[in-house]
């Protein structure tokens, strides 16, 4: 499986070497991106320490909504997120049997108003453009596939390839994986600074320093704060979403569904819960609680027997995005030897496959895909 | 201790459990999947339930679930009261209230 | 739709009731909130309307503060579940920006805004899980109480009480006089610590009188008292029939035939609300396990945001009142409303209450403080988190691959993700993760945020049928 997949394959568990003053590799922070470089970088023969303020996969990764193949992101990301859903759903075949519950299923973006058509029709273009296998299906058919929804549906784009994970056991997947290739694994190790020297970098933690001759950041929303520890700028804004979940309800639902806004996204889970992630912002003027009333208005709306559950549980999740909304992707200019991954929103779905192409192009390989160099960001020296 | 046992199991065929010197408001009747019960306006559906002998309330993912704090709190006693989710340890009985497992 | 007032009280038990009525009687707008329709809290809950209940003290302590608060002029919001708390002034000093509470209530969604807070939401019974503890038939002790007290009826017709605290002794009094057979009664504590209690409770010799008129009663009629025993399962078919007890010490277990258990290891002060609004929190099992950083007068880390009564420190109902007044002074002190030397002179009647009923309420906290020991008795295949089905097994599973800490075991497990939001097991699952990663303070506690309890999404929405047209979101 992982050689049709073009990635790397395990070679056999090797005995953990003794502890050495020095690393090929650190990684800072360890989510989807992290642990991914980190696992690539090890499989390339690397001896990699990947570091964590908190534990494995505990911050945007674990609270991540799952969905796959569902962002109308840029066209030009859809290879990279059609990889990324690959790669979770035979995340076994490359992580040493860990998984995430993958499953595929169709997904349905959907317009309410004559406005949210328009939306529709253009972004199906440009993802058919783009290779994806989008329909404009009617709101009659979008209920023949998807028997909860509403009947105000006016039009609808029916992608056969999306899917969810459940992004809670990310943490546990990677774990063995990473530890049987021989990555240390330093979980609740802050970094509060970096030195740049000739022999490469040297980490300032609490409980002493770590030595590595290459430097990867990997700080979901904290990515421009790592930035900064090089001196570098990264043009980058931090974005909320809201994950909101419901008690478990008889299965009904059998795709993904989303809203052609891009506001809402929604799917209900193996064991009945439903997901509804969330994605306005909600740090302005609005109460919490009245944008979390609309945005359960809005899914009870699309798929009306929500109405017939409780809201259990909801939470936010932090997300760097830079100024174009393309990954940072690449070396960090200037900088040798230092090499910077995320701030693209929703970036769990293709996490797994930014972080192998990444680490393929550390290794001195042709990445498989094009990285996104973050030279093409208007960045500036900090004063 | 078996004699004990079959006489504890002959006073629960028989006889309320509600206290004998409490006044209550009139009776009416509610239903438990279609069962009619009758129960005092104003006790709780769950005290009403374990009343008419019905402890079981649902089936959880691990164990078939039970009033359990009273309390509003654990979330054991969920079932649906005409047809909406409600925690029966806080829903007072009312006349023609249909009540079933969530 | 959102309302603005001085003081808004969460939870209208002991503390909440004397801390509206202390603040509402000296001017200030305070508006009380509960879930129950009516105030009492679970020391003093009301009967429903119409039933009347043989007066007992408890009942009376509870009517002289329902009716002080009638006089007092707070507005109370009785039946409102109150579902997200944000907001608060911020850390550093300047604008200052009001609490915002938001309920259902009987009229559908309603939002509050308050300047200053008052968390008073009391305290859960703690159940460490045995073997069958999931069997119909088994409930807590603090639902036992309920039941006998607030709804007049018997958990069952032959009932074993079993446990630690004052409650113990309290249920199986009431289920005795109540008239049903009280199998035995399976006290975790020896008689040495109910020594070791007595002189704190000779500082309240009410409560004394009372609890050894209770041990008089279970003597007279020779009801199996057995002192540091615990139980090791319950069993049963579809229903409980039977309970297994032994000795703490070892030696041979014995069983009692019986249709109820009535169990409870102790009480836990509820601290999601005060969590939702980030007060700082600590570890302290003596008051009960996590509890807010307060000052005496139960001012948080939080400006403006304060938590009396059982929530802040496990002290009992007689002490709740005191600790609710002490607070409502500081909250008006604060708010300027008090000038500081008429605040000293009023706190000093209460602060001397509190001081004068928190002795017995310590000895009982402490005695009902988490025994380690009672992990033992969680089998393998036992179920710690109900809502998820989640086992001891599966738990120690996702300890051996790696979670260390609690919102990490959830993720990993699910275990208290589901409707109970971990109130039900999150003691058992911290201890045990806790004895894997050294301390509950590393174990750490579940995140809270809204809903700080599950809520039906039509009530939510508060309004009839959806209309034709999809709702327009405003944009940020």
């Amino acid at each position: 499986m992982s050689a049709s997949l073009g990635i790397p394959a395990p070679s056999a568990p090797t005995p953990r070497r003794a502890p050495e003053p020095g690393f090929d590799a650190a990684v800072v922070g360890a989510g989807v991106m992290g642990c991914s470089v980190a696992l690539h970088l090890a499989y390339g023969g690397m001896r990699v320490a990947l570091l964590d303020r908190g534990p494995l996969c505990g911050g945007a990764t674990g609270a991540d909504a799952g969905l796959l193949g569902v962002q109308a992101s840029p066209p030009v990301l859809l290879p990279y997120a059609r990889r990324g859903q690959e790669m979770w759903l035979h995340m076994a075949a490359w992580a040493g049997g860990g998984h995430v519950q993958a499953v595929a299923c169709p997904g349905l973006s959907l317009a309410f108003t004559e406005r949210d058509a328009v939306l529709l029709q253009e972004s199906a273009q440009l993802q058919r453009q783009a290779g994806a296998p989008v329909m404009l299906i009617s709101g009659g058919r979008a209920m023949e596939i998807e028997p909860g929804l509403t009947d105000k549906v006016l039009l609808a784009a029916h992608c056969p390839a999306a899917g969810f994970a459940s992004a809670h056991l990310t943490g546990r997947a990677f774990r063995s994986a990473l530890l049987t290739a021989g990555v240390e694994v330093f979980e609740d190790r802050p970094v509060s600074a970096v030195d740049q020297h000739r022999a490469g970098f040297t980490l300032a933690t609490p409980t002493g320093a770590v030595h590595a001759r290459r430097l990867v950041l990997a700080g979901g929303a904290r990515l421009g704060e790592m930035a900064g520890w090089l001196g570098f700028h990264l043009p980058i804004r931090v974005r909320s979403r809201r994950i909101l979940v419901t008690d478990r309800m008889r299965p009904m639902m059998r795709t993904v569904l989303s809203m052609a806004t891009e506001q809402l996204h929604l799917a209900q889970h193996g064991n009945g819960t439903a997901m509804i992630d969330s994605f306005w912002p909600e740090m302005g003027e609005r109460p919490r609680d009245e944008t979390l009333r609309e945005a359960v208005r809005l899914a009870a709306f699309a798929i009306p027997m929500l109405r017939a559950a409780r809201l259990l549980r909801t939470w936010p999740v932090l997300e760097a995005e830079t100024v174009d909304a393309l990954p940072a992707l690449g070396p960090v200019p200037g900088v040798p030897g230092a090499w910077i991954i995320g701030g693209v929103p929703a970036g769990y779905a293709s996490g797994p496959c930014f972080g192998m192409l990444l680490a393929q192009a550390m290794l001195g390989l042709e990445p498989e895909l094009p990285l996104f160099p973050v030279d093409r960001l208007p960045a500036r020296e900090i004063a | 201790m078996v004699i004990r046992g079959i006489a504890a199991i002959l006073t629960a065929m028989m006889g309320s459990l509600r206290i004998r010197d409490v006044l209550r408001p009139a009776e009416v009747t509610f239903t438990w999947q279609g069962r009619p019960f009758r129960a005092p306006v104003g006790e709780s559906l769950a005290t009403a339930l374990l009343e008419a002998g019905i402890r079981c309330l649902g089936e959880g993912p691990g164990a078939p679930r039970a009033a359990f704090c009273m309390a509003g709190s654990c979330q054991q006693c969920l079932v649906r009261v005409d047809g909406r989710p409600a925690q029966a340890c806080l829903v007072p009985v009312r006349a023609g209230m249909a009540a079933e497992p969530a | 739709m959102s309302v603005a007032c001085d003081i808004a009280v969460l939870g209208a038990g002991p503390a909440g009731m004397a801390a509206a009525t202390e603040a509402a009687r000296r001017g200030a707008r305070v508006v009380l909130l509960d879930e129950y329709p009516a105030p009492g809290g679970q020391a003093h809950r009301a009967a429903p309307p119409g039933f009347r209940m043989p007066a007992d003290s408890d009942r009376r302590a509870g009517d002289r503060l329902r009716h002080a608060l009638a006089l007092s002029g707070a507005e109370l919001r009785l039946g409102h579940r109150v579902w997200d708390l944000a907001g608060g002034p911020p850390a550093q000093a300047g604008i200052s920006r009001p609490f915002r509470i938001a309920s259902l209530g009987p009229q559908g969604p309603a939002a509050l805004e308050a300047r200053a807070l008052i968390l008073c939401p009391g305290a859960q019974e703690r159940i460490i899980p045995f073997p069958g503890w999931t069997l119909p038939g088994v409930i807590g002790l603090a639902a036992a109480s309920i039941l006998l007290k607030a709804q007049g009826v018997l958990p069952g017709r032959r009932a074993v009480v079993a446990g630690v605290g004052p409650l113990l002794l309290a249920v199986a009094a009431r289920v005795m006089k109540a008239g049903a057979e009280l199998a035995a009664v399976v006290d975790l504590a020896g008689p040495a610590e109910w020594q070791a209690a007595l002189p704190a409770l000779a500082s309240r010799p009410d409560l004394l009188m009372r609890g050894l008129a209770w041990r008089a009663r279970l003597a007279s009629r020779s009801v199996a008292v057995l002192r540091a025993h615990r139980v090791l399962a319950a069993e049963g078919g579809r229903v409980l029939e039977r309970v297994r007890v032994a000795p703490l010490s070892g030696g041979a277990p014995e069983e009692f035939d019986c249709d109820a258990l009535c169990i409870g290891h102790g009480l836990v002060p509820a601290t999601e609300a005060a969590r939702c609004l980030g007060a700082a929190h600590c570890y302290a099992p003596r008051d009960g396990g996590w509890v807010p950083v307060l000052d005496k007068d139960g001012r948080s880390s939080v400006p403006l945001l304060y938590v009396a009564g059982d929530a802040g420190s496990l002290r009992g109902a007689a002490a709740a009142p005191a600790s609710g007044r002490l607070a409502a002074l500081a909250a008006l002190a604060d708010l300027g409303r008090l000038p500081p030397r008429r605040h000293a002179r009023a706190r000093l009647g209460p602060a001397l209450a509190h001081a004068h009923a928190v002795r017995p309420g310590a000895a009982m906290a402490a005695m009902m403080a988490l025994r380690p020991a009672l992990l033992d008795g969680i089998a393998p295949e036992t179920v710690v988190c109900r809502c998820e089905g989640v086992t001891r097994r599966d738990i120690e599973q996702a300890i051996g691959a790696g979670a260390r800490e609690m919102n990490q075991l959830g993720r990993f497990t699910r275990c208290g993700t589901g409707p109970c939001q971990g109130r039900l097991c999150g003691e058992a699952a911290a201890e045990l993760l806790a004895g894997r990663v050294g301390g509950r303070e590393r174990a750490g506690f579940l995140t809270t945020h809204p809903p700080l309890r599950p809520v039906p999404i039509e009530m939510l929405l508060g309004e009839p049928a959806p209309a034709d047209t999809a709702p327009v979101l405003a944009p940020a």
